[in-house]
């Protein structure tokens, strides 16, 4: 032992390396292998974890894209509906005429 | 390993690296298994505690600062989860430790019978208070200062001086006997 004085602020080298020793553990290689496999397996679900956020978002803004197109869609064919039928249906003053117009048109 | 390719590795692992930071596995493991020992007293538990103190710092590494040492801010992240294990398995680890404190807490050199010095100092440690355990542990068998120790274990310096001098004087007591059996 360097220094019997427990007040010496300096480690004992040889008290150290006895206590290393008895809590020196088994199987170092099996529990660092482990650990690296679950770092591995955890790095790689972290990375799928980072990729489903993305396409989730990817996947929101398309359908968000979809929607609003379809929606335009829908919309301009039941104007192009609504101008056809009133034409047709004569109620409008003015209708009668336009209506010869563009068939007179297409002629 | 130098420091400078410890502090590289943590620099490397701070950016993400995870084979940098699997080769500080490699380098901390042993001390990393022995201080979770020291809080826990059982190698099943302070594997389990030391490798969940490593999974929580990679988890955490955007937050290490790259300029400051490493190994005592995993070995906090170690001791946090030892201690949490610990708490959640207190009934357990109480047994033991009650039944080695009850037949040795007088004088652990001279109970511990014909046990190897390993084993003898593995009971008078068990005889510790844990943060008395801990602070000779981090002292003398891992060379941390006692100002880190400080750090580490949230307290005030002149506490881990009187801690380290209390653990020394048992843990002295028994290689000193062990010693004069060798010389016999």
């Amino acid at each position: 032992m360097s220094d019997v004085s427990p007040f010496n602020a300096a480690p004992d080298p040889e008290l150290g390396a006895a206590i290393r020793e008895a809590l020196a553990m088994p199987h170092a290689g099996a529990f660092v292998a482990r650990v690296r496999a679950r770092l591995g397996k955890r790095a790689w679900e972290d990375e799928l974890a980072g990729w489903f956020w993305q396409g989730l978002v990817a996947a929101s803004l398309a359908a968000v894209l979809v929607g609003w197109g379809w929606s335009r869609v829908a919309t301009t064919a039941t104007t192009d509906a609504s101008v056809a039928s009133e034409l047709l249906d004569g109620s409008r003053p003015g209708a009668d005429i336009l209506l010869v117009a563009m068939t007179s048109e297409g002629k | 390993m130098t420091g400078v390719d410890e502090a590289q590795l943590a620099a490397g692992a701070a950016e993400g690296d995870a084979g940098a930071f699997g080769d500080l596995v490699v380098l901390h493991a042993p001390m990393a298994r022995r201080v979770a020992y020291a809080v826990l007293e059982d190698q099943d538990d302070a594997d389990d505690a030391a490798q969940q103190g490593f999974f929580s710092a990679w988890q955490a590494i955007g937050r290490y600062d790259a300029k400051r040492a490493f190994r005592p801010w995993l070995m906090q992240i170690v001791v946090n989860a030892a201690k949490d294990l610990r708490r959640r398995r207190r009934v357990r680890a109480a047994d033991p430790l009650d039944h080695v404190a009850a037949a040795s807490r007088d004088d652990p050199a001279r109970d511990a019978g014909a046990l190897d010095l390993g084993e003898r100092l593995k009971r008078a440690l068990a005889t510790l208070p844990e943060r008395q355990r801990l602070a000779v542990v981090l002292f003398d068998a891992e060379g941390y200062s006692q100002a880190e120790i400080a750090t580490l274990l949230g307290i005030p310096e002149g506490t881990v001086k009187s801690d380290v001098f209390h653990g020394r004087r048992a843990l002295r007591k028994v290689l000193e006997s062990v010693k004069e059996e060798w010389d016999e």
